[in-house]
């Protein structure tokens, strides 16, 4: 996935995870990033650091 | 400032208000050379030791290059706009030309003072987020924007929504995201 769909994709996921009640957001983060750990990797990142 | 240059900045932001964007470049020179000399006169020799609010040199740039007499909340909004993208210019090429890219730059700690700024990038290596917001212009160009209308302008939600075109919770979403990806970036750890 390019750079910018990949970034958009985090940016998307974290935004909607952030919304969520924060018992909800492991098991939506999953859902989300069921086939692509490096992918939920950097959304945990970015909430991490957010 | 001269008179005739303040009366030409005070006429320019009307025609950006009026939706003429034409000599917006020329307002950004006027903007950038006020704020260049404002700024190294207010700092002087022993800026080092001292904090810097960018934002409180773009309102200065502001009240000397602006009649506000002539001016609605509208202008300033479009005024601040420029002087965001200007006040970064000049703190970032103080900084090179200083080749200070440490921490502060040469200008002491970059005060950070917004309601919702993060805490964590109180004294911020400037050099190093300049670099980093480059780099998230890449990728989203509008949130990239977004910081520097907020982080060196000063504008609130609101007014960079107005400037964007943009909801004021788009523009809420993209401070979040940005902060959160510039904290990581800066932090080396950005993938």
């Amino acid at each position: 996935m390019a750079s910018m769909e990949r970034y958009t994709e985090v940016k998307r996921i974290f935004l909607e995870a952030s919304r969520l009640p924060r018992g909800e957001r492991t098991r939506y983060l999953h859902a989300q990033c069921a086939e692509d750990q490096q992918m939920a990797a950097q959304v945990r990142r970015t909430a991490d650091a957010g | 400032m001269t008179e005739p240059q303040a009366q030409e900045a005070t006429q320019i932001v009307g025609e950006l208000v009026a939706g003429d964007r034409r000599r917006a470049p020329e307002l950004a020179e006027l903007v950038y050379d006020n704020l260049r000399r404002y700024a190294a006169a207010v700092m002087g020799p022993e800026r080092g030791a001292r904090t810097l609010q960018p934002t409180a040199l773009v309102n200065e740039a502001y009240l000397r290059l602006v009649d506000q007499s002539r001016v609605d909340w509208q202008g300033r909004t479009h005024f601040f706009a420029v002087g965001a993208e200007m006040i970064r210019r000049v703190l970032v090429d103080d900084a090179r030309r200083r080749g200070t890219a440490k921490r502060g730059g040469g200008w002491g700690k970059l005060e950070l003072d917004q309601d919702d700024e993060p805490s964590g990038m109180t004294g911020v290596d400037l050099l190093a987020l300049d670099e980093s917001l480059r780099k998230l212009s890449e990728v989203d160009a509008r949130a990239a924007r977004v910081v520097e209308l907020k982080f060196f302008g000063g504008l609130k939600e609101a007014d960079a929504a107005a400037v964007l075109g943009v909801s004021a919770s788009t523009v809420r979403d993209d401070w979040k995201m940005a902060r959160a990806w510039l904290r990581d970036e800066m932090s080396g750890r950005a993938g």
